[in-house]
């Protein structure tokens, strides 16, 4: 079915308007296979009428695309006109199209102004003809007044010539930018090389690498891009100052590995042009012949090249640098210039090039983070550094929204291997199979934004825990999903100080939990447990949706089930939070649970798609882990404290000791309620001390019963050293903390000395420990 | 936000002085578009709502227009109601910051649309009315220097002593006289001009303007006095005429604010007057917007070129009697699929 018997009232309003149109005058219509009309545009200006001949051609997916206008040399004879179909009228329009050289002419003869997509309509938008002939006719008007309405700020001069290279695209990097130098000479290489074999289209990007504009000073010293984070390009050149003079540098550009183009800085914002003579007046700036002087200057030594690359440098409307290239292509039959020629042999040869505009694109962090503006703050962000944990299918979407966004530095931890199973719901594809998945992930990455810095490490987080520890760790968002990897992550991450997001999906994909912790301010994943232990109110307990299946990997280990439409839902909340916090560091929740589905506890709202909820749960006062790095005092009273003294004076030249019975508090304090000797049985040498062990447990116990107090730590003397923890005292103090019959893992220990002067110190899973002030109070 | 009025009204890049003369049928409006740095002042001259000629809903267009503000000021030449109809309704739904007006004080017979224009005037700060007077000085109403955006302008007419004159007729006396003492200004921007006569007849020309003025009437664009009638040349389709007027203003461009012939009460525009219109102009660059229902836009840009076209696309949005609803709401069912049933047979 045409598009004209589908929306025949629209075709027939249409037909109407053309034959209203007073500043068209149509000579010819056809209602075949589309509606095409031809005839003159009107206008009368200056009291003189001028007519310009246009066809007007209705796409067959009209009214959703406008009528096409094409600009015409002449009408066609009414028979040609007749002629025309479907299938050859591009040729036809080819034959009689008139180039204006002007902004918003296409190669093919059409103008490409008429669409212009309104924002936040929901409506299709139509264009009716009278619309499109009223600009055509504006449009018309300025190639003779060379007045046209304004474009807005986005220069596009590429897309106006009517003459462009279908092939090569050139990113113009920060050092085209370079203030420094009004004109130089930018190397180019091909970063992404598409041939037709392969991939039916050929398409070859360049980047700019270096720009040497110093040549007076005969120094062939260069400038790099430092911005860019592609490391094999650094790898490749010979980045130093002999850049220029290498010998590495002259084969690569005898090769083609590098290009050179030459730009120069113009006064103006260049209009459409279409011959080399008119770019060199453009270089002159309006000044041909001092236009070739320069050319002259910085090409001389290079104008054997079939291919000359040029690039204007110019002010755009918003008064920044803009850089656009052109291709010089020597025509078939020119020579190459030799010996010395006039001003005017030398434009002759120029002119005897074709003129061919270059896709050319700022492509500087700035410019490439300007459609995040307002959302993502670039600024802020490529000063953060975030280090994912786990880059699975969740994880590796997390990173690359994080990428996306900015985030300067992202480090990637991940032991497992990426594996066919994976791209299903992977960032990474096929191609990445067998590789590291922190280094899959890179790659991809790096392909979305190459001006941050993303490292990779394959490694177990669990075997280089002082990765943790490293002060270039930032953020961290662990998305590692396993209980005993995060238990772990979160006992170090607090002791380090650092803050880490953690983030799964559950029940599918259909709800997920995001959790922060700022150690000291947020509930930490131990401190949940209780919470959830306690049922309150602030923890949403998500049940597990026992009707899923469970898929298990080679180690028995569960994979949670989600597909990637969960998972990208899913990274988008996380990556949303966590780009808000490096943004403005604070936030008035740090627990969030996301579900697209109702569960038992949490009642999805009528005819609400998802929903989330937001709480805040500060560290549990019972929280060991929590508090073990938050304590820095112990309150004993001076009769306890007396009292352990009597107790070393009383066995005299032997060691003693027992254990401290007490209480955590919640503002890091621990208040000693009581402390044992040693027990009628204990071991008690000069340099050795072993509780009566019965003894001791019957003193706890008496405290423990009604959890009046608890075990908090031991306490002994020292003959003939000081106060410091031996290595035998840290041994077993650390498998205290270690050991699961032991209700706390942060033990603390006294120690006297043999001059009865006490240490306090806390003591922590991995055998570190540090020391705390012991208060006596009265 | 963007409408229809404002798309098609509002110039589409900066500087340019555009005049639209509206379809109003037996009437008269002009709207101004006058640069003003990057923005636009809004003007309108006369108005007038004319439903049995199917002329502009000027309320719904200025509406549309003066989304965001108000008409900067509204300039009446003359106080009949085929040039003052509706005003009550657009300052009370648009607003409008100043009036300028002859001054003629009509009889009763024409008191009802002067009543409306009182009203107007009424609420409208004393400092912003200005009665119109004839000047020498460029840019100066009512004996006050006051600058419109980037243009300049003259008035030529009423003198101040042909309204003097007038005041102190009899009403019968002064309504016959309404068309001496209506105001003519010319505008100019970047070299060019547009002179606006209202309803000025011959005597007014012949008696106070051509002879005080000749040297400064020249105008490249004509609005066309009193709808295209002979009043402008001459007391009666038998009467000699009186041509130094246009000898001094000699236009490119004329344009007749009427309805189609046939359907003018007053038979406007008169065959006679358009014939001697066509001595100076092309048959190409004389517009009669009730020919064909349509508007004339006169675009003058800041290099003096002079654009003019016609526009039949406010009749179609904002005419009393187009039948189409406005295109969007007409095809806003495109994309969203409707089924129109027909017989099919079924069954062997």
């Amino acid at each position: 079915m045409y598009w004209y018997e589908k929306h025949n009232e629209w075709y027939e309003y249409q037909k109407e308007c053309i034959s209203r149109s007073k500043c068209y005058l149509e000579s010819n219509q056809r209602t075949d296979f589309t509606l095409l009309s031809q005839g003159n545009i009107k206008l009368n200006l200056n009291g003189t009428s001028i007519l310009f001949p246009i066809l007007i051609y209705f796409p067959s997916v009209a009214p959703y695309v406008p009528p096409k206008i094409f600009i015409l040399n002449e009408l066609f004879p009414k028979d040609e006109f007749d002629a025309l179909s479907a299938e050859n009228i591009k040729d036809e329009l080819n034959k009689r199209k008139k180039l204006y050289y002007f902004r918003h002419q296409m190669p093919d003869g059409s103008l490409c102004f008429i669409e212009s997509e309104r924002l936040y309509k929901e409506s299709v938008d139509v264009y009716s003809i009278d619309e499109v002939l009223s600009r055509v006719r504006l449009w018309l008007k300025g190639t003779v007044t060379g007045i046209f309405p304004s474009d807005g700020n986005e220069v596009e001069l590429f897309a106006h010539f009517p003459h462009r290279d279908e092939v090569t695209k050139i990113l113009a990097t920060e050092v085209c930018f370079n203030g420094n130098y009004s004109s130089g000479i930018v190397f180019i290489t091909p970063v992404v090389n598409l041939t037709k074999e392969q991939y039916g289209i050929e398409s070859v990007i360049y980047t700019s690498i270096a720009l040497w504009g110093d040549f007076d000073s005969k120094i062939l010293t260069c400038i790099y891009d430092k911005t860019l984070n592609i490391s094999y390009l650094k790898d490749k050149f010979d980045m130093t100052a002999g850049f220029i003079s290498s010998d590495k540098t002259y084969h690569q550009i005898e090769s083609n590995e590098l290009v050179l183009a030459f730009i120069w800085d113009i006064s103006e914002e260049p209009y459409v042009f279409k011959s080399p003579k008119e770019l060199i007046k453009l270089i002159g700036n309006g000044d041909e012949i001092y236009g070739l002087a320069r050319v002259i200057e910085i090409t001389e030594h290079y104008l054997k090249k079939d291919n000359l690359y040029f690039g204007l440098r110019f002010p755009n409307r918003r008064k920044e640098k803009e850089i656009q290239f052109f291709k010089l292509k020597r025509k078939e039959g020119v020579p190459v210039l030799f010996g010395k020629c006039s001003d005017e042999e030398l434009l002759n040869w120029f002119e005897q090039h074709e003129l061919i505009a270059i896709y050319t694109k700022e492509f500087t962090p700035r410019k490439y983070h300007l459609r995040n503006k307002g959302l993502a703050n670039r600024d802020i962000l490529s000063e953060k550094v975030v280090t994912i944990l786990g880059v699975g299918a969740l994880g590796s979407e997390v990173s690359d929204i994080l990428g996306k966004a900015g985030v300067g530095n992202l480090n990637l931890i991940d032991k497992e291997i990426l594996d066919i199973e994976n791209p299903v719901r992977h960032l990474s594809g096929i191609s990445c199979v067998g590789l590291p998945k922190s280094l899959a992930v890179n790659f991809d990455i790096r392909n979305h934004n190459s001006f941050i810095k993303i490292e990779s490490f394959p490694y177990d987080i669990t075997q280089r825990k002082r990765f943790l520890d490293n002060k270039d760790f930032g953020v961290g968002v662990s998305l590692i999903a396993d209980d005993q990897v995060e238990g772990y992550v979160n006992e170090i991450a607090i002791k380090e100080g650092k803050i880490i997001f953690y983030a799964r999906a559950l029940r599918g994909g259909k709800t997920a939990r995001l959790f922060r912790v700022i150690p000291g301010v947020d509930a930490c994943k131990a401190c949940l447990s209780i919470y959830h232990k306690e049922e309150h109110p602030s923890f949403i307990n998500i049940p597990e949706d026992k009707t899923l299946p469970t898929l298990l990997n080679e180690c028995n280990n569960p994979i949670r089930p989600a597909s990637a439409a969960e998972i990208k839902l899913i990274s988008g909340f996380v990556g949303r939070v966590i780009i808000d916090y490096l943004q403005s560091d604070s936030f008035q929740f740090n627990h969030w649970v996301l579900s697209t589905a109702s569960f038992d506890g949490f009642e999805l709202p009528k005819d609400t798609p998802l929903s989330s909820k937001a709480k805040f749960l500060p560290p549990h006062p019972k929280c060991k882990i929590c508090q073990g790095y938050t304590i820095n005092k112990v309150v004993i009273s001076k009769k306890k404290f007396e009292q352990m003294k009597q107790f070393i004076k009383k066995v005299g030249k032997v060691e003693t000791g027992g254990i401290i019975v007490g209480k955590y508090a919640q503002d890091g304090i621990i208040s000693i309620e009581a402390v044992s000797n040693a027990g009628p049985n204990a071991v008690q040498t000069a340099s050795k001390f072993e509780k009566d062990i019965k003894y001791c447990q019957s003193f706890l116990d008496e405290y423990q019963k009604d959890n009046i107090s608890e075990y908090l730590g031991e306490w002994h003397s020292h003959v003939f050293s000081g106060n410091q923890p031996s290595r035998q005292d840290i041994q077993s103090i650390t498998d205290i903390a270690l050991q699961s019959n032991y209700s706390t893992n942060i033990p603390i220990m006294i120690i006297f000395s043999k001059d009865l002067e006490p240490s306090c110190t806390i003591h922590y899973t991995d055998g570190t420990y540090r020391r705390l002030e012991l208060e006596v109070s009265d | 936000m963007s409408n229809f009025a404002k798309d098609k009204l509002i110039p589409e890049y900066d500087g340019v002085f555009r005049i639209v003369f509206l379809y109003v049928g037996q009437g008269d409006a002009t709207l101004l578009l006058i640069p003003d740095g990057s923005e636009y002042k809004k003007v309108l001259i006369d108005c007038n709502l004319d439903k049995e000629a199917c002329g502009l809903d000027l309320i719904r267009m200025l509406k549309e227009l003066c989304e965001d503000d108000s008409l900067d000021l509204f300039i009446n030449t003359h106080p009949h109601l085929d040039h003052l109809k509706g005003i009550k309704d657009i300052y009370d739904s648009v607003g409008i910051e100043s009036i300028w007006h002859s001054g003629h004080k009509p009889s009763k017979k024409h008191q009802d649309s002067y009543d409306n224009l009182f009203k107007v005037i009424y609420n409208i700060s004393p400092h912003n009315v200005k009665v119109m007077k004839g000047s020498n000085d460029l840019n100066k109403v009512d004996d006050e220097e006051i600058k419109l955006g980037d243009i300049d302008y003259q008035i030529f007419a009423p003198a101040e002593y042909v309204s003097d004159e007038i005041d102190g007729e009899d009403p019968d006396k002064r309504y016959a006289r309404i068309h001496e003492q209506c105001s003519v200004i010319k505008f100019e921007y970047a070299g060019k001009s547009i002179l606006i006569t209202g309803d000025s007849d011959f005597k007014a020309w012949e008696n106070h303007i051509a002879c005080y003025h000749k040297e400064n009437l020249k105008a490249d664009v004509l609005s066309a006095s009193h709808h295209g009638s002979r009043s402008f040349f001459k007391e009666n389709e038998d009467s000699e005429e009186y041509i130094d007027s246009m000898e001094a203003i000699n236009p490119s461009y004329v344009i007749i604010s009427a309805p189609e012939q046939a359907k003018s009460k007053h038979d406007h525009p008169h065959d006679d007057a358009v014939e001697i219109y066509l001595r100076y102009v092309d048959n190409n660059n004389l517009f009669h917007l009730g020919k064909e229902k349509t508007s004339v836009f006169v675009d003058i840009d800041s290099h003096g070129n002079i654009d003019i076209y016609e526009d039949t696309t406010l009749y179609d949005e904002y005419s009393f009697c187009s039948k189409k609803k406005s295109k969007i709401e007409q095809f806003s069912n495109i994309g969203i699929t409707t089924t129109t049933l027909d017989q099919k047979p079924f069954g062997k």
